[in-house]
């Protein structure tokens, strides 16, 4: 028990620092993690993840718009697009191969990386 | 034209999250900053509540499901929630250059994460490509 919780802390601790710190959700350190250390299974980390998004989101969006880097516009717009992407998502992903999307990701997030590190 | 951009890639943010189950901010931050040149730190606090409107929506749906543990989120949320205050509060005070580059690092770091992950895909190819030969 005590050792369980102890390690839930410390996985909060590092997935809202990195989300906080980067302005992204942190799923992408809590699902491998509720999955490879706390045993849950894929669906259920899913889940579990994204509830713990919402408690990293409204508390890290809240003190940047506090810095007064806001644009609540701007988030209504994404939101939009967002949430039809999500249900949509949700359908295609019984037909679109794991792996396949996982290397477009992969190739994609390299890229952008290397040109958001060097500026251009 | 920005406001279609906008709806745009939140689509693209979303279609990903909802079929990897993450990877939304990854796309939302670069596609505002180089795309509809919004500054970084206003292109990570915007993406952070995006995710917190998505989040919602897609929690009260594996809730429905019963694919949510809320005993493992009562232990997660309250440090998570504590610490995404304090890495907000870091990004605020730095520079917007260096925010881009730790960003811009992060993000190669996930691709690679995610490159690893799927590599028996296209290993197999090499192998089948080799057997032909």
């Amino acid at each position: 028990m005590g050792k369980q919780v102890l390690v839930s802390i410390l996985i909060g601790a590092a997935a809202g620092m990195i989300a906080g710190l980067l302005g992204v959700g942190g799923g992408i350190i809590l699902v491998p993690l509720l999955v490879g250390v706390l045993l849950l299974e894929q669906h259920q980390a899913h889940g579990t993840s994204l509830a713990v998004v919402l408690f990293i989101g409204l508390p890290a969006a809240i003190t940047y718009a506090l810095f007064g880097h806001m644009d609540w516009i701007l988030v209504l717009e994404l939101a939009a697009g967002s949430l039809v992407g999500v249900v949509l998502g949700a359908k295609l992903m019984m037909r679109v191969p794991a792996r396949e999307l996982r290397w477009l990701f992969g190739t994609f997030a390299v890229a952008i990386g290397i040109v958001m590190f060097l500026g251009v | 034209m920005s406001v279609a951009a906008a709806i745009g890639i939140g689509l693209v943010a979303g279609l990903f999250g909802g079929m990897l189950g993450l990877g939304g901010g990854f796309i939302l931050v670069p596609g505002m900053v180089l795309l509809l040149s919004v500054d970084q730190h206003t292109a990570q606090g915007v993406s952070l509540a995006v995710i917190a409107l998505t989040a919602l929506a897609g929690a009260i749906t594996h809730y429905r499901q019963r694919n949510l543990r809320l005993g493992v989120v009562l232990w997660i949320a309250p440090a998570a929630a504590l610490f995404a205050f304090l890495g907000s509060m870091v990004a605020g005070v730095i520079d917007a250059s260096l925010l881009r580059r730790i960003f811009g690092s992060m993000t190669i770091a996930v691709g690679i994460f995610m490159l690893a992950g799927s590599w028996p895909w296209w290993w197999r190819w090499v192998r089948r490509a080799k057997n032909s030969i």
